[in-house]
């Protein structure tokens, strides 16, 4: 096993709607990408701002402030994470789970990534911000190899 | 020539995003809906096409929805990947345009959705020029086929861009995620489709505008000579031969009643009505585009739209 990504980033809401690329290098006679991706916090818990946000957006969007925010709240952040072989575009997770666990091989791939082979080369993990809605998110990656 | 009108729904989603379907219990749900085609449309990945490879019964598009900041775009059936990442309101065109270049149809899906943060980028920011790349729009979205808000205003942006004389496709969205919670089981998109229906033939219905957005009814018409939705006709005096068929409702969900009442004939020029019978007649104008729409009673909603078709134009 060897560790071929390891990075802690804080995201900010003025990161919202931009990708950050981590590159990272696979070497020969790898089998198999294992990625660990967890991001905190998932909710924003400040009450104040989450009606705030959402009457913005409700206002934005041309949608009626009923003042019944209970089905928005609370906001959620989203950053989901996708990846690129030196082929191009494996796929992405894009779902709200928070912790999350993918396996990349030839014979087998989690749900959003395709079945490819570990190439040698760079190979990069996105973490595309959908949205941001605490102050601060705390992005934790590691990406292992196997032989 | 044997033409016929083939229930499917053109927007799913499955454990390869955020829908809580397998791949394979998409298409059982699917088929158990009497549906014979599907666009496989995951929020950003493609990775759900292998399991698609088995299924020869069910019909099925592959496709991507484009889950972008600014706006969810369907893309179906590319010879090789385009990026959504870097997708702006300000390059759309181009990123539309290379779609074009490798075979794709672009789609808008549910353009008056709320977007980010409640829905993140679900409402089309996306400032598109060229209007004549876009193949296809979603009138009834988001599982919802009648006018809510977000309808409204989707129809009312389409027939202006239709009178613009850009020929873009309706279809009808359900964006479906999961089987619970899903009102509306008969409610779907018509492809016109000679003979078998294939996956390269729906691609095809969609691109010229062979298509009926229904709720359950759905109305069709012909012309003398046969033509229909996605046809340019000669303008002057016409008359429509109409079809209503009921049949895929009542086997979805027999309990609430669908009711025709009238017809409207929508073009650049605003309505006109007529009272529900085996044809209509009217003058057409040259350089037009004509849309009919079924309205009538679903159940406890009065005076709803039904269906809508794609128009046929006049030369
Ligand atoms: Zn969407
Ligand atoms: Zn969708």
């Amino acid at each position: 096993m060897k560790i071929l990504l390891k990075k802690s980033i804080t995201v900010t809401p003025e990161n919202e709607k931009t990708n950050i690329f981590l590159p990272f290098v696979v070497e020969d006679s790898l089998k198999r990408l294992e990625i660990d991706y967890s991001y905190s916090p998932k909710e924003l818990l400040d009450e104040e701002k989450n009606i705030r946000l959402v009457k913005e957006n409700l206002e934005r969007d041309g949608f009626e402030d009923t003042g019944d925010y209970s089905e928005f709240i609370p906001l959620k952040n989203l950053i989901t994470l996708s990846l690129d072989s030196p082929e191009g575009y494996v796929g992405a997770a894009h779902r709200q789970a928070a912790n999350q666990h993918h396996e990349i091989s030839e014979e087998f791939a989690s749900v959003g990534f395709d079945r490819v082979k570990i190439t040698a080369g760079e190979w990069v993990l996105a973490l595309n911000l959908h949205a941001v809605v605490t102050d601060e998110c705390n992005c934790e990656i590691e990406v292992r190899g196997y032989e | 020539m044997n033409k016929k009108w083939y229930p499917c729904e053109l927007h799913c989603h499955t454990l390869h995003s955020d829908g809580d379907f397998t791949v394979e219990e998409l298409i059982s749900t699917a088929k158990e809906r009497s549906l014979c085609g599907i666009c496989l449309t995951d929020h950003n990945t493609m990775s759900g096409h292998r399991e698609t490879e088995g299924e020869k019964e069910l019909k099925i598009l592959k496709g991507i929805e484009w889950t972008t900041y600014f706006g969810h775009m369907l893309v179906l059936d590319t010879k090789s990947y385009v990026d959504w990442r870097d997708a702006t309101p300000d390059n759309i065109d181009s990123k539309i345009s290379a779609v074009r270049e490798q075979g794709g149809l672009v789609g808008i899906a549910h353009p008056f959705q709320i977007g980010t943060p409640i829905c993140t980028g679900g409402h089309w920011d996306f400032k598109v020029q060229k209007w004549e790349n876009v193949n296809y729009m979603e009138i009834f979205a988001e599982g919802e086929p009648y006018l809510n808000d977000a309808n409204y205003k989707a129809r009312k942006k389409w027939h202006s861009l239709l009178s613009e004389g850009y020929r873009i496709t309706p279809t009808m969205g359900r964006d479906w995620h999961r089987s619970r919670n899903n009102l509306y089981p008969s409610a779907c998109t018509y492809l016109l489709i000679d003979g078998d229906i294939t996956a390269e033939k729906m691609k095809d219905a969609i691109k010229y505008g062979k298509t009926t957005v229904s709720n359950g009814a759905l109305l069709t018409f012909e012309t003398a000579r046969g033509e229909t939705s996605g046809d340019t006709v000669e303008g002057g005096e016409i008359t429509l031969k109409i079809s209503i068929d009921l049949s895929h409702h009542k086997e979805m969900e027999a309990e609430r009643q669908i009711t025709p009442e009238k017809i409207l004939l929508c073009s650049s020029k605003g309505e006109m009505e007529f009272p529900v019978g085996e044809s209509i007649s009217f003058t057409a104008r040259e350089k037009e585009w004509y849309s009919l729409e079924l309205w009538g009673s679903f159940d406890d909603k009065e005076n709803t739209l039904l269906c809508l078709s794609a128009p046929f134009y006049t030369k």
